[in-house]
């Protein structure tokens, strides 16, 4: 990053999207103004900004297939179908000086984006994202996800299995360079090979194709998974939702609530079945001397034993000290030495007086043992599977209920509740059983087992290496690999080490009512209470307290490197409470050194937008922009009240009045 | 030596073992989608550790415990174990098995039980005891593994059916 430090947003244009065709322009008058609010109403395109925004600096066509392309484009797309095109302009500075343009170009018919860029002033338009070099190597899908992000980013933080957190401390502190550099070492040691190999040797062409399909199979495996894992997040998130509705409606409607109720309590009394059957089968394990008779022989043949050979009987150690150090035996003899040397050594033969601690109430619970406690121990391990049948059937009954009711959006969102549930089950399915499996010879050639790839791609790693007669290479090159694999393992420690020490700093003050700490960032955020209560995901915290902590832990993280990117939050506030909302306002304004761009509603404003732009002594650009129809007329009256020219669009209208962003909202006052 | 009762975290040189961590997320008590985890019996950590010692004291199996890297799980009996006579019962057994070749020998019975027995700890364990207890347990936790072909169980029936065959037979 050798001269490139600061990257500012500038402004961009829509043309021909689900946005009003608009112009917005962020300004910077002495180049020190780094808050902007862009206030927009729910449905308006907020997220469409973020998109746009996000797009704007990686080439998207690079980065998913026709099909996935066509499905993210088809999103951008306006109702009115005649509209087959669309433009999206973004302008931004390089260290407050260069000014540079991206446009993209949305062609809907035929599913692409054509991407130009105009770099300097005056300088002629050059087709495709051309970034400067540093820039652009810094500059990735996963970079810019991270750095303009919306609340499911903070609740993706919590979760383990998509291990957010240390992605995005690689990214953004530049760890991931250390991958790219055992990537091109081993690379070298593929290039080492080829040339080694000699044109005849067929068997070791074979391998090294072999490797390379096997290689192939791997990432298409590796980038399965990974989408598997989103779908899972984004389904958990989305019956979560349902559920919450389906409770309303049900709460609300007699004849539902009472359907509903039935085949709960039926699902309730069958599940509390099953749930005895557990705790049964568990209570006769916890009794060993019921579940075997072996067990149970042994057990008594011992107890007998000990009291056979009388056994405990104790004497304790001062009692071996006090003998050794008088001059004569008990008997009244004198000891000599050797005497006193044998008692020393065979104290041993006498149980030290605690050891009845222990031994008495093992005997005593083996000579209690009433044989008839679980006499039905048989009938508990049948009726599990009996149980698990009939709670399945109340389930599914359960299910029947839900979706046969007379209210049609209940039985659609039951529905919907019940096929995402299975959906998901799909998904775990997969990843535990199929991607996870462990290593097994016998599995096909076409496996999904990651762990059976990987493990054939060492082997045959091995055998190209001794064919190719690459050992001594590829050994320099392991260990180097090694040692760059344990580089990263310790940075990530002490650069996580650090952001928590700093997160933990601040939360007094961000959450004064109820201080909740950062315990761990290892693969995802884990929380504790003062007391040092862990909290993991959200189990405790509210979301309001996760998403403040996201908000400390990605602040922390982004003003660590030497590139100024500018922070894009869409709703940023949306889940906070007032102190919450009022906190991370300070913590914005006081700790983040590069441009922040909220995309916020309305509702967002309250204790937020107003304490930003006390605590910044108004440098701020407050924003608002919506569309013009029958139903922002009175938006348009009151935005006319305060001089903003709504007339500069046909379809839309934008505020730089600091007054009227204040006052705006969508809902009409009676 | 170990102080405390261990969950194997891996095997050394195989990167495909099911760890007892991962093993214990597969029956644990939870709060999610999953109907069968939310009623599950099983609260602590230290009732899969039970569990698998049990059986490795039924099949009288023990193993190398350095052949894995551990972690540490709890230094004290849980309150459950306790109340029910479990820990009583499976103190019983692991000192039946380590004492029964001696079995007319006064003397090495109690030797032996001096040496793995120790009031002071939480245990009711010596240092030394601990390390043998642990290695029935892996060894245990490995014919659980083995039963279950190398998975950990789809339910919390399949597990629990497993045991009663690893217990019962």
């Amino acid at each position: 990053m050798s001269d490139i430090l600061e990257l500012k947003i500038t402004g961009w244009n829509y043309k021909g999207f689900k946005v009003p065709n608009i112009n917005i322009n962020i300004e910077d008058p002495k180049g020190t103004r780094n808050f902007t609010l862009f206030q927009m109403l729910s449905g308006e395109g907020k997220t469409t900004t973020l998109n746009l925004l996000r797009y704007s600096f990686y080439d998207i066509n690079d980065h998913h297939s026709l099909g996935e392309l066509k499905e993210i484009i088809n999103t951008f797309r306006p109702d009115d179908i005649t509209i087959t095109k669309g433009i999206f302009e973004v302008s931004f500075k390089l260290n407050n000086k260069i000014n540079y343009r991206i446009i993209l170009n949305f062609d809907y018919s035929t599913s692409k984006i054509n991407y130009s860029t105009i770099q300097g002033d005056g300088d002629g338009m050059v087709s495709g994202l051309v970034l400067p070099e540093n820039l652009q190597r810094f500059i990735t899908p996963e970079f810019i996800n991270k750095t303009f992000f919306d609340l499911e980013l903070a609740e993706s933080l919590y979760d383990a299995e998509s291990q957010e957190t240390d992605k995005t401390i690689k990214k953004l502190s530049k760890l991931d360079y250390l991958d790219e550099i055992s990537n091109n070492l081993e690379s070298y040691k593929q290039a080492y090979i080829k040339t080694n190999t000699k044109t005849k040797d067929n068997d070791l062409k074979d391998k090294i194709k072999n490797r390379e399909n096997l290689l192939s199979q791997q990432k298409k495996i590796e980038a399965k998974a990974e989408s598997k894992k989103i779908e899972k997040n984004k389904l958990t998130k989305e019956i979560t939702e349902i559920k919450t509705i389906i409770q309303k409606i049900s709460l609300e409607n007699d004849k539902i609530r009472d359907k509903v109720k039935n085949a709960t309590d039926k699902l309730e009394e069958k599940n509390t079945q099953l749930r005895d059957s557990f705790e049964n089968a568990y209570n006769c394990i916890k009794s060993p001397m019921s579940m075997n008779k072996e067990l149970a022989d042994e057990l008594i043949e011992f107890e007998n034993n000990l009291t056979k050979k009388r056994i405990p009987k104790a004497v304790g150690e001062s009692f071996f000290e006090d003998l050794v150090e008088s001059e004569s035996c008990l008997c009244g003899h004198d000891m000599t030495k050797e005497m006193k040397n044998k008692i020393w050594e065979n104290k041993s033969l006498f149980l030290e007086d605690d050891i009845l601690n222990i031994l008495n109430p093992i005997k005593s619970s083996i000579k209690k043992y009433d044989e008839n406690e679980f006499k039905n121990l048989p009938e508990y391990f049948d009726n599990l599977i009996k149980h698990e049948r009939e709670s399945r059937i109340a389930k599914n009954e359960f299910e029947h209920v839900n979706q046969n009711t007379d209210n049609k959006y209940f039985n659609e969102q039951s529905k919907i509740f019940v096929l995402k549930e299975r959906e998901l089950k799909e998904i775990n399915v997969w990843l535990n059983e199929v991607y996870s499996k462990p290593y097994s010879p016998s599995d096909d050639y076409n496996t999904e087992s990651i762990k059976t790839i990987t493990h054939r791609l060492a082997k045959l790693d091995d055998e190209i290496e001794i064919k190719a007669q690459a050992v001594k290479v590829s050994t320099k090159i392991r260990k180097l690999k090694e040692l760059l694999k344990d580089v990263g393992i310790f940075s990530l420690d002490k650069i996580s080490k650090t952001i928590i020490q700093n997160i933990n700093k601040e939360v007094k003050r961000v959450m004064p009512l109820e201080p909740i700490y950062v315990e761990s960032i290892k693969n995802k955020i884990t929380l504790k209470t003062e007391d040092g209560i862990k909290r993991s995901g959200n189990g405790g915290a509210s979301r309001g307290q996760m998403a403040r902590i996201a908000y400390l832990f990605l602040i922390t993280l982004l003003n660590r490197p030497n590139l100024k990117f500018p922070l894009i939050v869409d709703s940023p506030v949306t889940a906070l409470d007032t102190t919450g909302r009022t906190e991370i306002a300070k913590s914005l304004s006081k700790d983040f050194s590069g441009q922040y761009i909220g995309l916020l509603l309305d509702t967002e404003r309250a204790d937020f937008s107003d304490i930003l732009e006390e605590e910044l002594s108004s440098n701020i650009n407050l924003i608002t922009a919506f569309s013009k129809s029958e139903a922002s007329v009175h938006m348009i009256k009151l935005a006319e009240n305060y001089s903003v020219d709504t007339g500069e669009f046909l379809d839309g209208v934008v505020s730089y009045n600091k007054d009227f962003f204040n006052k705006f909202k969508g809902a009409k006052n009676n | 030596m170990s102080t405390r009762f261990q969950f194997i975290t891996k095997e050394k040189d195989n990167d495909n073992f099911i760890s007892m961590s991962v093993f214990w997320n597969s029956i644990s008590k939870k709060n999610g989608l999953d109907e069968q985890k939310k009623l599950s019996p099983f609260t602590e950590q230290l009732d899969l550790f039970y569990i698998c010692l049990l059986i490795g004291l039924k099949n009288n199996l023990k193993i190398d415990t350095h052949v894995f890297e551990k972690s540490d799980v709890n230094d004290a009996w849980t309150k459950n174990l306790k109340t029910s006579g479990a820990k009583d019962y499976i103190l019983g057994l692991f000192l039946s098995k380590i004492t029964n070749e001696f079995k007319d020998d006064q003397s090495k019975i109690k030797k032996t039980i001096n040496e793995v027995l120790d009031n002071d700890s939480e245990t009711n364990l010596s240092d030394f005891g601990m390390e043998k207890i642990n290695s029935y347990c892996f060894a245990g936790y490995i014919k659980i593994l083995e039963e279950l072909k190398n998975n950990t169980p789809s339910t919390i029936v399949k597990f629990l059916n497993v045991v009663n065959k690893l217990l019962r037979n």
